[in-house]
């Protein structure tokens, strides 16, 4: 097997650093009882924001994040929490934890779609090419590899920059396209290992035809490790758009987005600290729940790998 | 060894023009061209001068036949002049590039000098109280973002204490402290994910590298702990760590944008985002370019540096 290149190795365990640390405990009742605790908190943080934005328009407690307490009602800007305000105002004197909810939407719709177009379409096109081999292989391998040999932030400048309007749908759908390539060597990756077991053999020797073997053996097999990668991901992309919006060039104001709450305070940061402190938590509490969750799928996957 | 090594250049050499050709054609999709800013406003509305200077300019020139010359010319290193301010992007790439390249090393340097200590301390400790955690705590590190620790460092350190400078760049010539204590900051909000990383991998290795017959030998000869986890553990552990410290150089130079811009260093990540926001199509496509030349360069060496260390790629068993 001469062709498996350096770069096939664990994208996902080089990624984050975590490399065949194999989780002894079975699965013995279920995939909650043996879920450690600081999944369950992540799982249970990352429940949380997705039902806060999902709901946000529905639930009376959160206000309106774009409305001007102090022009409308006299409150003030940079205040600390208070009963009217839990996490208080940021310098226009708008509702935080309003803005932090709304905030979630924009990250949370970008990750999903960069975790949706990758698994989707990166997923089978990986698995695709890792089963039939040959000069599909080739060609798509190397499409992949010049997408990947530009570094993630450079490219995904550019390519926000050739839009004029960057709404949310154009930011979605850029690093969308985007997480095509990276989710394609993964899948390619392990459904070339998967492709040598011994029951895709027993498949192709009963003469199942090769598309069924690849919906009914690959892919299945493919999907798991695939899903850890996808925790990981979406954290990096959570980060990616959030360095956009630092920078200006995620969805434009007033749409508010985590990044651009964080560099909006930061102005004011010599007298209020806290306001740069909320999204900023905000957004480490989600990429740290993303990634524990990631590690954890993959200590679950390696540990029933190896009880095949 | 040598056919591998062929095969492996011929692939980077295909990818560049590949990716000469993506970043050619992506810059050319911008809406407008250079014409809108070569051309003075005056002469904007009179359509002969301008499509005389157009075709000067070669902006008429069917796309392929642009790229063509476009790459003639970044073949032999000229990658064209900004329009703006008409400086050629290898001038502006010279000026822009140490900066970069110095918190680049810095930023890996730290994480590095932080990591090995970690890692070995977690693997010898492995499952006791001081490995989880140090797990622990890097777990929370790989997930704070880089311009979020650069907020919090520059509030601390500058603002509060007023220690290190927040902003800007001094030259090694001019002043020497000066120049480190410019990049500390920065290079610190670089370093703090990718010494997550690193230490993670040194960990892993290190782990599996206790268990080898060797280190059992090692100790039953009655060597002390520390001599065997500096001298014959270390190094059989640092494969994985190689190559992505490799990868990460490379991803950094492309990635420092952010903090570039946040600490106010002119390197070429602030020159990649003011060329974009000015939409200076000659510095974009050039700077790009550049970037992802070294990347895939240095993807390339950190291939052959694996076909040299593991001697089983070496005969091609793998």
């Amino acid at each position: 097997m001469s062709d498996i290149a350096p770069e096939d190795i664990d994208v996902t365990a080089l990624a984050t650093g975590m490399l065949e640390d194999v989780d002894d405990s079975r699965d013995e009742g279920g995939w909650f009882a043996t879920m450690p605790w600081s999944a369950r908190i992540a799982g249970g943080w990352l429940s949380l924001i997705i039902f806060l934005a999902v709901f946000a328009d529905f639930l009376p407690f959160i206000k309106d994040p774009n409305f001007l307490f102090g022009v409308f009602e006299g409150d003030d800007n940079n205040a600390g929490p208070s009963s009217k305000f839990i996490l208080g105002t940021d310098n226009l004197a708008r509702d935080i934890f309003a803005r932090l909810v709304y905030g979630a939407r924009v990250s949370l719709i970008v990750a999903a779609t960069a975790v949706g177009c990758g698994l989707i379409v990166g997923g089978f096109l990986g698995s695709l090419v890792g089963f039939v081999r040959g000069r599909t292989e080739s060609a798509v391998m190397a499409m992949v590899d010049v997408v990947l040999a530009f570094p993630g932030l450079v490219l995904l400048l550019v390519m926000v920059s050739i839009t004029e309007k960057r709404s949310l749908f154009v930011i979605s759908l850029v690093v969308g396209l985007l997480s095509i390539p990276p989710y394609t060597r993964v899948s390619r990756a392990n459904a070339l290992s998967i492709a040598n077991r011994e029951f895709v053999e027993a498949a192709r020797a009963i003469g199942t035809k090769p598309f069924r073997i690849l919906i009914r053996e690959v892919i299945p097999n493919v999907l798991p490790s695939l899903m850890a990668y996808a925790m990981v991901a979406a954290a990096f992309i959570m980060v990616l758009e959030g360095s956009l919006a630092f920078l200006g060039l995620s969805v434009q104001p007033p749409t508010p987005t985590w990044g651009q709450m964080i560099f909006q305070a930061r102005a004011d940061m010599r007298q209020a600290v806290w306001p740069v402190v909320y999204p900023s938590m905000a957004l480490v509490f989600t990429v740290l729940s993303l990634n524990i969750m990631g590690d954890w799928l993959r200590k679950r996957n390696a540990s029933r790998a190896s009880a095949l | 060894m040598q056919k591998l090594i062929a095969a492996r250049l011929l692939r980077a050499v295909a990818t560049l023009f590949a990716v000469s050709v993506l970043t050619f054609f992506m810059v050319d999709l911008l809406p407008g061209d250079l014409g809108d800013i070569l051309i003075p406003a005056e002469q904007q509305n009179d359509r002969a001068i301008v499509e005389q200077l157009r075709e000067e300019l070669g902006l008429n020139d069917p796309a392929f036949v642009r790229y063509g010359n476009w790459l003639k010319d970044a073949v032999t290193g000229d990658l064209g002049e900004s329009a703006i301010t008409r400086q050629p992007v290898s001038t502006l790439l010279s000026q822009r590039l140490p900066i970069t390249l110095q918190l680049t090393l810095f930023a890996i340097g730290f994480a590095l000098i932080f990591a090995v200590p970690l890692g070995i301390i977690s693997a010898y400790r492995q499952g006791r109280f001081s490995d989880r955690a140090i797990s622990g705590g890097l777990q929370l590190g790989l997930s704070i973002p880089n311009f979020v620790v650069g907020v919090f460092l520059i509030w601390f350190f500058a603002e509060r204490l007023g220690w290190l400078p927040a902003t800007g760049w001094t030259r090694l010539t001019e002043s020497v402290s000066g120049n480190v204590k410019g990049v500390i900051l920065p290079a610190v909000s670089l370093a703090l994910v990718d010494m997550a990383v690193f230490s993670r991998l040194i960990r892993a290795d290190m782990i599996s590298t206790l268990q080898e017959n060797y280190v059992l030998s090692a100790k039953a000869k009655g060597m002390s702990d520390r001599f065997i986890l500096a001298r014959h553990a270390l190094r059989p552990s640092s494969l994985s760590l190689i190559t992505v410290v490799g990868l990460n150089i490379g991803s950094l130079l492309g990635g420092t944008v952010v903090i570039e811009q946040l600490f106010a260093m002119g390197g070429i990540g602030r020159a990649l985002i003011d060329a974009i926001t000015k939409r200076d199509y000659v510095v974009i496509q050039g700077l790009t370019v550049f970037i992802a030349t070294v990347y895939v360069f240095i993807n390339m060496t950190v291939d052959f540096i694996y076909i040299a260390v593991d001697p089983r790629i070496r005969s091609g068993r793998t």
